[in-house]
């Protein structure tokens, strides 16, 4: 198992009070799988890919991560974690703005200290494969929507991480570029990635082997 | 990650907001430049002062006749029992002053004559031009010879050579024996310790003009051992008691303490002018600390993607950080040489001595770096400890 979590739990203290978005998560992705976790907006969903990737560490639980208890490393390992480990795609894209599509695709391969002439070589080889070789030197306000997530689907594969995590890929994207994302996805998938997607779209989870559904905080084994 | 490239990201960073890194350069720039012109003009006062010190004579005392209708003032007996009284310690001269005509070869000129001892010219530290000095056998035997300051010696022979030839003053007439280089004065010594041209001097032998009559204006002491300076000006002041009783028909001058004073005044203005540019460093690096919180605020985002990517608390603090010093670094570098431009003006539009100390250069720079630092300090933290799911998911 790549990952699985004994009941994981997260709270938030939000207007004086702690609210749990997390109430004992137990689940398992198998290595190569193509998971969708899906669930009505409020579920947790969200919070718990955010977990799985590291971003922010459950109030209780366990998560263990290619067989590492993640909830007891510091902080400069979680950083190498997110960098080496993990590929993030993010619903609102999140490229820097003031950098061209190439320094965005670069940013992983920055902080985990390769080299220049590396970095440069690496970003416009996974750019090519997204099909955005013609998109260098663009600022992400010059892209469409569908090339913005394609640069961030770049982006998050440079470090070659075992894992892609991704967040509502297709929200902001219209139905026929989103299923084009999703393609470039379970694309990666069948090449050997573990892919977590959270959606909320049916006929994308109904694309994963494994569908997580969430409820109020818990899994929802009904559905 | 590697440093070159958090360098490179600090500059990236500087250069998205270009104008506003600018301007909050400025107060580092004005501080710096104003501690280079105060260590600036400082370091120069402090050289004239040495100079001044170094022209007066380290190791002199000077005792200054007073005279009143109710005393006499100073006569021969108090040089000698002042000689007496420290024996080998020190050189003394008696001085009579008298301003009068001199003439020579038709030409008139106002110089003061100086009768004094042979031991005046070691005291002083005055040099020959040429010619000799005179020296005990001249004043035993009371020869009227004379030796002549580089002033009196243009002013009346020009281009001439004056040795061997007579001068008439006094209602007698001198020979020169020997004339003097001519002497650089500071030029605010004149002012400041109230001396006047010596190179108009003319020197004699004090027992060719002393016609019965003992009073002295000035004795002219050296002491030997600078150490013993203050020691030795406690003797004089004791003796000159013993002898005077309670009248003030004397002052004892010290150049050493004078100068010590007027040093001590200038050390304390210069130390509220540092003051002052301290006060401007400051507000220059609240001005960067707050541009930096700014930047930081802009870049929420920058700053959560980055993280999420795999950059650590330490990476982004460090960007920071190496942004707020290279910001004060140039505002370090462009002070150092507006500071170097203002000293040049204020030496240009003052006449004061003004030189620029290497280590106040070196001081500007790393004060600019301890700026950098200090006010980069807290906004680089803030900006670590963000929470990278905080700002990518809910900003």
């Amino acid at each position: 198992m790549l990952i699985r979590t004994g009941n994981l739990r997260k709270s938030y203290f939000l207007n004086k009070n702690w609210i749990e978005v997390l109430k004992g998560i137990d689940m398992e992705v198998r290595q190569g799988s193509f998971t969708a976790i899906v669930g009505p907006s409020g579920s947790g969903k969200s919070t718990l890919l955010y977990i799985l990737g590291c971003l922010t560490q459950p109030s209780e639980g366990t998560y263990l991560l290619d067989g590492t208890d993640v909830s007891s490393l510091s902080d400069r390992s979680l950083s190498k974690i997110r960098n080496r480990n993990i590929g993030f795609i993010f619903q609102t894209f999140n490229l820097i703005p003031q950098m061209t599509v190439l320094e965005n695709t670069e940013i992983p391969l920055v902080h985990s200290g390769t080299a220049r002439k590396e970095r440069l070589e690496i970003s416009r080889k996974y750019l090519e494969m997204v099909g955005l070789s013609h998109r260098l030197l663009h600022r992400p306000s010059e892209l469409s929507g569908g090339e913005m997530q394609r640069a961030a689907i770049a982006r998050a594969l440079v470090t070659e991480p075992l894992l892609v995590l991704a967040d509502e890929p297709t929200g902001n994207l219209d139905s026929k570029i989103g299923s084009e994302i999703i393609e470039i996805l379970r694309s990666l998938n069948s090449s050997g990635k573990t892919v977590i997607i959270v959606t909320h779209s049916s006929s994308i989870a109904a694309c994963a082997d494994e569908i997580i559904s969430l409820r109020d905080g818990r899994v929802d084994e009904n559905h | 990650m590697k440093t070159i490239d958090i360098f490179s990201l600090s500059v990236k960073g500087l250069n998205q907001s270009r104008f506003r890194s600018i301007l909050s350069a400025v107060g580092i720039i004005f501080g710096v430049a104003s501690v280079i012109s105060m260590l600036s003009v400082g370091e120069g006062a402090k050289q004239e002062i040495i100079d001044q010190l170094r022209f007066l004579g380290t190791n002199n005392i000077s005792v200054n006749s007073i005279r009143s209708n109710s005393d006499e003032g100073l006569s021969l007996y108090d040089s000698d029992r002042i000689q007496a009284a420290l024996a080998e310690f020190v050189s003394v001269s008696p001085v009579r002053t008298v301003m009068g005509e001199v003439s020579y070869g038709g030409i008139d000129s106002i110089c003061r004559t100086m009768s004094i001892l042979p031991e005046y010219f070691e005291i002083n530290g005055l040099s020959l031009e040429k010619g000799r000095f005179f020296d005990a056998a001249d004043c035993r035997d009371k020869n009227m010879v004379c030796v002549i300051g580089a002033g009196v010696k243009r002013e009346l022979f020009a281009h001439r050579e004056p040795l061997g030839e007579c001068l008439f003053f006094n209602g007698h007439c001198y020979s020169v024996v020997g004339h003097l280089k001519n002497i650089n004065i500071p030029k605010s010594s004149v002012e400041a310790i109230k001396t006047h041209d010596v190179n108009r001097d003319i020197y004699i032998p004090i027992t060719s003009a002393m016609s019965g009559n003992k009073d002295i204006d000035t004795i002219s002491i050296r002491v030997s051992a600078e150490d013993k300076v203050m020691a030795a000006a406690g003797v004089v002041k004791s003796v000159l008691e013993r002898t005077h009783g309670g009248t003030v028909s004397y002052e004892i001058l010290i150049p050493r303490e004078l100068l010590k004073q007027s040093f001590e005044t200038r050390k304390t203005f210069s130390i509220v002018l540092v003051l002052i540019s301290g006060i401007t460093l400051l507000t220059g690096g609240i001005g960067i600390a707050n541009t930096m919180l700014l930047n930081i605020t802009k870049r929420t985002k920058e700053i959560g993607i980055r993280r999420a990517l795999g950059a650590t608390k330490n990476e982004i603090l460090l960007q920071f950080l190496i942004e707020s010093v290279l910001l004060t670094i140039a505002g370090g570098l462009i002070g150092i040489a507006a500071g170097y431009l203002s000293s040049a003006l204020i030496g240009h539009y003052t006449q004061w001595h003004i030189i620029v100390p290497t280590k106040a250069v070196f001081l500007a720079f790393i004060i600019s770096v301890g700026v950098g630092i200090l006010s980069g300090l807290y906004p680089a933290f803030k900006a670590s400890e963000l929470d990278p799911e905080t700002t990518l998911r809910f900003e």
